[in-house]
């Protein structure tokens, strides 16, 4: 049942019953996404994507649409989240950027190929490496081939109307293709700007209509089979039909864009041409800098200049038809592309509109293509009159000077990686104070770690540098400084996409001071194994000086350890010589605190609200720990950042165990108080009561066995689980009546699996 | 353009160029050298990597850890410290415009001639 609550006030004048508002781009989506009130929407968060699911989160929780939000394990299980409920013969809806993009890619082809549509936006930006969260369009450039019909936004209003028709496209009988809607990050995801929109979901619904799938798989009365093993001869006829599809969809969008031009007053052309009419030079580009570039075109068309402005509003199919007749008359064009194909002397929009032009043997236009704008650089009014400027030379001279090249590129800029170190690196003898040492007592065989007071630990070489970004009062860094401070020894590191990777490496700044490799969170534990081995084989080669002594650490977060559980468990099976050691803070907090896995039932995040209809997140905290344990790893080590005599005598064991049997794994519970809603000094007392009601046990299992290090009982110091929830402003809800049934199953959950942990820490075979 | 290819940092730990004091909300933790036993566990908790130590010859010969004080260069002012300081040797004042230069110890006082090539961010 969709309740429809906050109305806004229905603005005279437009045509059935719209509104004007002020809005961002992902406003807009998610107003389109609620308005076409989808079934499922499977998704997984990315700057600058993220915001579309918190919305709809947020509207779910108090009941404003019906469409079931499944946070998936990385983008890839969302992509597979949404094949799957797409086969159901229902809408589907995901939101996406750059490397969640590429991360699903390969579902792409799938989805289109055994054509189940659905709705994808899109928020295109830069891909990673290096990691830049900001706008391009090199993510979107890869989905070219997909066989996916791509419609482009300009503008948040544009956002909102072409999802509502692409669902339209994209179930139409002739096409039964995905639809990406993609629009620029930043630019036009996160600025607001004049919109007008349905006040309603009728109006929406209504032109939508009821979606009759081709083939359902919910239908037992009428069995099919999805996704046969096909090869020649078929294959090249399953992509024929494509082709055909994607004709039939070019052949119905104009019909498409004038019947929602009927409905809401907006009509869009396939391409959007700008003071075109007369115009003897042109700039080609994508979605939000044409219209920077139109009003230089103003601007210059004062100074008696003949300019204009070419944009497509879709891109597949390409609209050459209508590209060639915008600019078959003209001079010059420049092609301005936001993503470079390297070494393609132009992206694809550079040689389709090209061999647009080539297809009249008659046309005399010449042809510029300048890379602008990679990785969010803006766009500005004296770019676009640059641009301007190359294109009317090229007119006038009747020659074109450089083909392709890119513009905005800054000239060198000494501080940019090669100047002469600030701090010296560390000498082998800093990096092995000799503080620390581990053995096995040749007795007993049981490890024996010495560590010293910690007073003494205080002038240790620090392997991470001050002047590090992180929020003040954060956890992570004296977590990972206490680990650190239980090893002797060189270190490499290789801190996985998240908080800690962010605010050590912003460019040209790093505060490490060890060799350090940050990998995207899929893959960060493969990473590293990799560079675990090529020590190894380059020693026995004898490659590397006699001695050499590397003790290999990833760093991640519980974020990390969803999206890159595979790629962890891969390396546990492989038991290669390296420690990983995850900070939990419950959330994915660099992305601003959407729900992980590890987050406990009943948390609110940005993507697990609290309202009327949602209490939270849903389902309770995963047990990393124990999954990591099943792969028989040498030392599993849980932690807290206010036990550091705990965390150094672990860290110090699992040096030992990555030096000489294989990979340790250790999670350390660690606060984050902006997403926690805490004051800034209080994380290490809040994580400590996280221990103390059994939520987050210390312990460890030491070649299979589990000895709990730190039993609040036996000291005393039991608490209930409300009394550490009462202190955080993202769980004090759980403590009101309401919400008494929820924190008695949280109990209960943290009871059993304490029971479970006592019981294995009794017996040595569990 | 003549960067290192790859956008690699060869200049590790160049972070402390950095000046974060603008993260501090009005709060600076005081450090009261009288009242401290340098137990460490200040800096034990620190997020920032504050606090500065020296290494003492003692009378009997073996060394004792000392803390010499705060940079405040690098305080973002959570004052986590003072709540895990078992004495009064740290104290939650509100700051004082040159209170922070005045007491400030540098960490890298090799480096009080360099200062930041591009503004700071503290995310």
């Amino acid at each position: 049942m969709v309740a429809t609550t906050k109305k806004p006030k229905r603005t005279p004048g437009l045509p059935n019953g719209q509104t004007l508002g002020f809005k961002t781009g992902n406003e807009m989506a998610a107003m389109a996404a609620k308005h076409i009130n989808f079934h499922i929407m499977g998704y997984f968060p990315i700057t600058p994507s993220t915001e579309i699911a918190e919305y709809l989160d947020e509207m779910y929780a108090e009941g404003e649409h019906d469409i079931r939000l499944i946070a998936a394990d990385g983008e890839h299980g969302g992509a597979g989240i949404c094949y799957g409920a797409s086969t159901g013969g229902g809408r589907v809806f995901n939101a996406t950027s750059s490397q969640g993009l590429l991360y699903s890619l390969e579902q792409f082809p799938v989805q289109s190929g055994t054509r189940f549509p659905m709705v994808l936006d899109l928020v295109t930006r830069s891909i990673n490496g290096p990691l830049d969260i900001r706008g391009d369009h090199s993510d979107l450039y890869f989905t070219l081939n997909t066989g996916w019909i791509i419609l482009l936004a300009r503008d948040p209003q544009a956002v909102y109307d072409l999802n509502i028709l692409a669902v339209r496209l994209s179930e139409h009988p002739d096409v039964r293709l995905p639809v990406i809607v993609a629009y620029d990050g930043f630019f036009t995801s996160h600025q607001k700007r004049q919109v007008t929109y349905f006040e309603d979901m009728e109006p929406v619904q209504g032109f939508v209509g009821n979606y009759q799938a081709t083939h359902t798989t919910l239908d037992p009365r009428n069995p099919i089979t999805v996704g046969p093993y096909m090869n020649d001869p078929d294959l090249i006829n399953n992509k024929y039909q494509l082709n055909l599809a994607m004709e039939a969809a070019y052949r119905v969008l104009p019909d498409i864009l004038q019947e929602y031009g009927k409905l809401s007053g907006r009509t869009y052309p396939v391409v959007d041409c700008y003071k075109m009419e007369d115009a003897e030079v042109a700039l080609v580009l994508l979605n939000s800098a044409a219209e920077t570039a139109k009003d230089v075109a103003d601007q210059l068309r004062e100074q008696g200049l003949k300019v204009g402005v070419v944009s497509p509003n879709v891109l597949r199919p390409f609209p050459a038809e209508e590209i060639r007749e915008a600019i078959g008359n003209t001079k010059a064009v420049l092609i301005a592309e936001r993503a470079d194909s390297y070494g393609g002397h132009g992206n694809a929009l550079t040689h389709e509109v090209k061999s647009a032009l080539k297809d009249d043997p008659e046309n005399r236009t010449l042809c510029l293509s300048r890379i602008y704008g990679l990785g969010g650089k803006d766009f500005l009014n004296e770019d676009a009159e640059a641009l301007f400027r190359l294109a009317l030379e090229a007119a006038d001279t009747g020659k074109v000077k450089k083909l392709f090249d890119y513009h905005g590129v800054t000239p060198s800029n000494p501080s940019n990686g090669n100047a002469s170190r600030v701090l010296p690196p560390f000498t082998k003898e800093e990096m092995s104070p000799g503080l620390v040492s581990a053995a096995r007592d040749p007795e007993t065989g049981e490890l024996r770690v010495q560590t010293p007071p910690l007073w003494k630990l205080a002038t240790r070489s620090r392997i991470i540098a001050p002047g590090h970004g992180a929020c003040p009062g954060c956890g992570m860094f004296p977590a990972i400084d206490q680990l650190f401070k239980g090893m002797e020894g060189d270190i490499v590191v290789l801190y996985q996409t998240g908080c800690a990777m962010v605010v050590t490496t912003g460019y040209p700044f790093s505060s490490h001071r060890v060799n350090y490799i940050h990998n995207l969170f899929q893959n960060g534990a493969a990473t590293l194994s990799g560079l675990v081995e090529m020590f190894h084989e380059k020693q026995r080669r004898g490659e590397l000086p006699e001695g050499e002594d590397i003790t290999f650490v990833m760093v991640t977060g519980d974020g990390g350890m969803d999206i890159g559980m595979g790629s962890a468990i891969g390396a546990a099976l492989r038991n290669h010589k390296m420690i990983i050691l995850e900070y939990d803070n419950q959330g994915y907090m660099n992305t601003g605190s959407q729900l992980s896995y590890s987050t406990p039932i009943g948390h609110m995040t940005s993507t697990s609200h609290v309202g009327t209809a949602q209490g939270g997140k849903a389902s309770h905290h995963k047990d990393t720990l124990q999954i990591m344990a099943a792969c028989h790893l040498p030392y599993v080590f849980s932690s807290v950042e206010g036990y550091a005599d705990d965390l150094v005598k672990k860290a110090a064991k699992a040096q030992w165990y990555a030096r000489n049997e294989g990979l340790a794994y250790g999670k350390v519970l660690i606060s984050c108080p902006l997403n926690w809603r805490v004051a800034d000094e209080v994380g290490t007392d809040i994580v400590q009561e996280a221990v103390d009601c059994n939520f987050f046990p210390l312990y460890e299992i030491e070649q299979g066995r589990t000895k709990i290090t730190y039993d609040p009982e036996a000291v005393g110091r039991k608490i209930p689980v409300g009394q550490w929830l009462g202190k955080m402003g993202k769980t004090r809800h759980m403590t009101r009546p309401e919400y008494k049934a929820q924190i008695e199953a949280f109990e209960t959950e943290v009871e059993r699996r304490w029971r479970r942990l006592k019981a294995m820490h009794e017996h040595p075979d569990l | 353009m003549d960067a290192a290819i790859g956008g690699t940092v060869i200049d590790g730990g160049n972070s402390v160029l950095k000046n974060l004091t603008a993260s501090r909300n009005g709060y600076i933790p005081a450090f009261h050298r009288d009242e401290c036993v340098d137990c460490a566990l200040c800096d034990l908790v620190c997020p920032d990597f504050c606090f500065v130590w020296d290494l003492e010859e003692k009378e009997d010969g073996t060394q004792a850890t000392r803390l010499r004080g705060i940079d405040y260069k690098f305080c973002k002012g959570c004052m986590k410290c003072i709540d895990a300081c078992p004495t009064e040797a740290l104290s939650w004042d509100r700051e004082i415009e040159g209170y922070a230069d005045a007491h400030r110890v540098p960490l890298f006082p090799k480096l009080e001639d360099r200062s930041s090539s591009t503004p700071s961010s503290t995310g």
